[in-house]
């Protein structure tokens, strides 16, 4: 097991590399010290959904108490006495879920998406789903359905992962803040069919 | 009440064995199970006692109204007896885990035990069809229009990008674990089941024994399962498992032609000593008698022992199972006796299929 590079403690679960001027640097780290130093660069494996969401919960951490353009998308969850997450809706916390390796309920997997996305990439075959929808009768809006923006995600992600591969960074970030665009759509669109 | 529900059960076949024919005799049976939970309660791992009683009722109203089940039966686990949940388990038709938390946990099962429901265990719903042989693709044809129905009348927790939201997140997306049981003492007897094991690990599919986990490799059964559930469709994940199960299946065909035409001596002393133990043991342990149950299973595929019906072998794998033996005879027995009445069972149901 490789030690994260920060703490020295957990195993590095995230691995970055870094182009400065073509000299290329790595950093190896887990998701903890990631999340606190809100670490997010052109890291190889993580230019995918996973990192996405990565990147979202870092922008929700450092909006906590703050007035940030992003605090619309991006809701402050609570946050337990020490810190660390807690799910507002069901009261699951960290400690549960490295305990058991579960969620407490639905909501939670928006509030632990920082630990657990990379933890989904590394499980399974992709990050999105592509299986059974939920029969139509039971969804809650008939706008420009989800899965089609899912699809143009999952296009999306491929172009980018064939830039990155082709270290045509520039062209890569372009894309990224398109899916960002993208999955933003979705997840307004998801609230406002709540209410 | 409940425990004559169990009563009954024992008293069949078993559904996913009974019905097996000549083909099926290396897949013994398919599986497959869709992990549900619903949007408005927390998972049972985060759910109170009250929490757990009102999604039962409502699962299993809903379950009703949807008549998904035919003439379905409800067992509750808070009344069942330790020796009922073990034959349940036995049968496959509920894990350990639905044991260990009974408040408002249950299994809602049709008359043929070929479709159930487990509530209440890790999540809300778990749906599940066994089938006899290998059938990934009526036996998803079946829980999807099992699910088609029941989630009609529930709210179920559904993700756009992550798919069905599970209490764990190795269960996310289809929330689809599909799992083939083989039986291969050909590939066993000539030592190529730790090949097996990891080739078909690489291929990103699970391999288990009999009853899940940590069962290792008695009576040379294993269970072949996806493990990706999320970023391939069911149909693909089920086209994939098909694809190297049928590739299994060839491999244990070619070890069998091969052993009958190299080694049949071996064969058949390796066959005829199990017959042997058990047609003559009085007591023997459940591996024994398993690893025994498998040679002879493989002699009657062959064509080597013709006194013996398969189905009767088939039903012993079942039998000789510690809940099913206590069951049978209608009292708690220690490892000891489990070992006797085990040999006793054995002795006259074999004497009986000749």
């Amino acid at each position: 097991m490789m030690l994260c590079e920060i703490c020295h403690k957990n195993e590095a679960t995230i691995h970055m590399q870094e182009i400065h001027g073509g000299e290329k640097k790595s950093l190896n780290i887990c998701s903890e010290c990631a999340a606190s130093h809100k670490i997010v660069g052109s890291d190889v494996d993580g230019l995918n959904l996973a990192e996405m969401l990565y990147d979202f919960s870092s922008k929700m951490l450092a909006s906590q108490g703050k007035n940030s353009d992003d605090s619309a998308l991006f809701p402050s969850f609570p946050l337990n006495v020490d810190g660390s997450l807690i799910c507002g809706e069901c009261g699951w916390d960290m400690e549960a879920f490295r305990g058991t390796g579960r969620l407490g309920c639905a909501k939670c997997y928006e509030v632990f998406a920082p630990l657990l996305q990379e933890a989904i990439a590394s499980m399974h075959k992709g990050v999105v789903h592509v299986g059974k929808e939920l029969s139509l009768s039971k969804k809650r809006s008939g706008r420009t359905s989800k899965r089609d923006l899912r699809f143009e995600i999952a296009l999306l992600e491929a172009e980018l992962e064939e830039h990155v591969r082709r270290e045509e960074y520039e062209e890569a970030a372009a894309i990224r803040d398109k899916i960002k665009t993208i999955q933003a759509k979705i997840k307004t669109g998801r609230k406002r069919g709540k209410n | 009440m409940n425990s004559g529900q169990v009563d009954k059960l024992v008293a069949k076949r078993v559904g996913w064995l009974a019905d097996c024919g000549p083909d099926d005799d290396i897949s013994i049976s398919t599986r497959i199970r869709l992990a549900r939970n619903l949007l408005d309660f927390p998972f049972p791992i985060q759910a109170d006692e009250a929490v757990l009683k009102s999604v039962a009722l409502g699962v299993k109203t809903a379950v009703r109204d949807s008549g998904a089940l035919k003439s379905p039966v409800v067992i509750e686990m808070e009344d069942i007896s330790d020796v009922d949940g073990g034959v349940l388990v036995e049968r496959r038709l509920i894990s350990g885990e639905l044991l260990q938390r009974p408040v408002g946990a249950a299994l809602l099962l049709d008359g043929e035990e070929s479709l159930s429901v487990m509530v209440n265990e890790e999540d809300h719903l778990r749906l599940q069809t066994i089938r006899p042989g290998l059938a990934l693709s009526e036996a998803w044809n079946a829980i999807n229009e099992m699910d088609d129905r029941i989630s009609s009348g529930l709210n179920f927790a559904f993700d756009p990008f992550l798919g069905f939201l599970t209490s764990c997140p190795t269960n996310v997306g289809t929330g689809m674990r599909a799992s083939v049981m083989l039986h291969l003492p050909a590939l066993a007897l000539t030592g190529h089941m730790d090949t097996l094991t990891q080739g078909v690990a690489k291929l990103g599919l699970a391999v288990r024994g009999m009853f899940g986990e940590g069962t290792g490799n008695l009576g040379n059964i294993c269970q072949i399962s996806n493990q990706s559930t999320l970023g391939e469709s069911e149909e693909d994940i089920l086209k994939r498992l098909n694809a190297v199960i049928t590739q299994v299946v060839n491999h244990e065909k070619n070890a069998r032609s091969k052993l009958l035409e190299t080694r049949e001596n071996f064969l058949l002393d390796s066959v005829g000593r199990a017959y042997g133990t058990l047609k003559y043991a009085y007591s023997i342990s459940s591996q024994e008698a398993l690893n025994s149950l498998s040679m002879l299973r493989l002699g009657v595929d062959l064509g080597l022992v013709k006194s013996v019906d398969i189905h009767d072998v088939n039903e012993l794998f079942i039998l000789v199972q510690p809940a099913h033996l206590q069951k049978n005879a209608g009292k708690i027995l220690s490892s000891k006796e489990r070992d006797e009445v085990r040999a006793s069972i054995l002795r006259s149901n074999l004497r009986r299929a000749e």
